[in-house]
């Protein structure tokens, strides 16, 4: 378990109890443990019994946040988690894969950036026009923590991609990847909700779109998902006019 | 920002104006009310929306280049220039299409500007006798969804003419 600061830009690297503690000290800092409050002011993220002024634009995001950004990326090989909060300026947690994760403050028109990045979102080829219904469970299996559920689902996503044999071939040679975003913002009438999936392959890519069959996966493309990505964000009229770029 | 395909001697979209730069030989339609800009008199590079406040305004710029060797060898340049010298350089879109009726690229990218801005360029790219012609369309990423339609139909307006094209 550890906790890196570096005062000069901000970036602060640090575990989840820690980032617990980080959060739950800004507000009241008799609740956090001593040992966490050690290791927050050995770092430097914690001086004279406060968070370190280059931490605060991401912690008042943390705790004022106008909703709430999740990506979820899986591949063969691993499967990491980024969480967001969306405030005027955005604070975000990056899943570094070792057990901790990066905390910062993030421009609120740089989110979809982020998302881009985060899922590898780049040019690929055009698939031909066709769908495929899936089984909601071969996505869960497509984005479980254990690497032989995933392969257990590749190999049923290969089958299903037979309208798209490029992209079936690269499926079974592992060379895929799933990409889910989720929004959530509390409105007064309810916590509005909105997904953004989509499985990447380097023949194409098919966004998980549903109809009264269930999961159906259509061709898209890395132009179409950016608009939707940006789309995905909360809107003024949800966020009653909080300013969208920071 | 859909697959459009910009065609040449299309009917202009509702309510614009067609800018036209480099003599003429490039042409492209824009809402009416947008600024035109001028590098001098009748010499048209760029076209912007009118100014809100303090926003990014959306904007058409043409450039015209001697180009060398291929299509594809120059796309691959500018698109290697242009991570080299954007701040937050992503692209994340690229796809070979025809441009004002000729064989071309697009690119969807993102950056930052030097204020500090998130924006999204869509670039539309040709090789007509030896000069490249680039028709990019720059917008503030969170006004993407809003804006989509209207590039599209300004990128399909797009026409560029091929007699007497020289670079500028």
């Amino acid at each position: 378990m550890s906790v890196a600061f570096d005062a000069t830009t901000g970036h602060l690297q640090l575990d989840p109890e820690a980032f617990v503690g980080l959060v739950d000290y800004a507000s009241d800092p008799e609740s956090v443990g001593d040992d966490v409050v050690a290791r927050l002011r050995e770092a430097g993220a914690v001086v004279d019994g406060a968070p370190h002024p280059r931490l605060q634009g991401a912690l008042a995001a943390v705790t004022s946040s106008v909703g709430s950004l999740q990506v979820l990326r899986s591949d063969a090989v691993d499967v990491s988690l980024h969480q967001t909060w969306v405030a005027f300026v955005s604070a975000m947690v990056t899943d570094l894969g070792d057990g901790t994760y990066d905390f910062a403050a993030v421009g609120t028109d740089f989110l979809p950036t982020e998302v881009a990045r985060f899922t590898g979102l780049a040019p690929r080829p055009r698939l031909e026009p066709a769908e495929a219904v899936v089984d909601e469970s071969l996505l869960d299996a497509l984005s479980a923590g254990s690497a032989r559920t995933r392969g257990a689902g590749s190999a049923a996503l290969a089958d299903t991609l037979a309208p798209w044999p490029d992209a079936a071939t690269a499926v079974r040679a592992g060379r895929w990847g799933l990409a889910v975003v989720d929004v959530a913002v509390p409105t007064p009438a309810g916590t509005v909700v909105r997904r953004l999936a989509w499985v990447d392959t380097e023949a194409g890519m098919l966004r998980v779109e549903a109809d009264d069959r269930g999961p159906v996966l259509v061709p898209t493309t890395s132009t179409a998902l950016w608009e939707a990505v940006v789309a995905l964000l909360p809107t003024d009229a949800e966020t009653g006019a909080l300013p969208r770029s920071a | 920002m859909t697959d459009v395909c910009p065609q040449a001697g299309r009917d202009p979209m509702p309510g614009s104006t067609t800018m036209t730069a480099h003599g003429g030989l490039v042409s492209f339609d824009v809402p009416e009310g947008w600024n035109a800009i001028e590098r001098a008199p009748g010499e048209l590079v760029a076209a912007v929306e009118p100014d809100d406040a303090d926003r990014f305004r959306t904007n058409v710029v043409v450039t015209l280049t001697p180009v060398e060797g291929s299509l594809l060898d120059w796309d691959r340049e500018t698109s290697l220039r242009d991570a080299a010298e954007l701040d937050g350089y992503l692209l994340l879109d690229r796809e070979d299409v025809e441009v004002g009726g000729h064989p071309g690229t697009r690119r969807l990218a993102t950056h930052s500007t030097p204020a500090g801005e998130s924006v999204t360029t869509e670039c539309w790219s040709t090789v007509v006798d030896g000069t490249g012609i680039t028709l990019a369309l720059r917008v503030a990423t969170l006004r993407v969804p809003e804006m989509a339609p209207l590039l599209d139909a300004v990128a399909a307006s797009l026409v560029v003419r091929t007699e007497r094209l020289v670079a500028a």
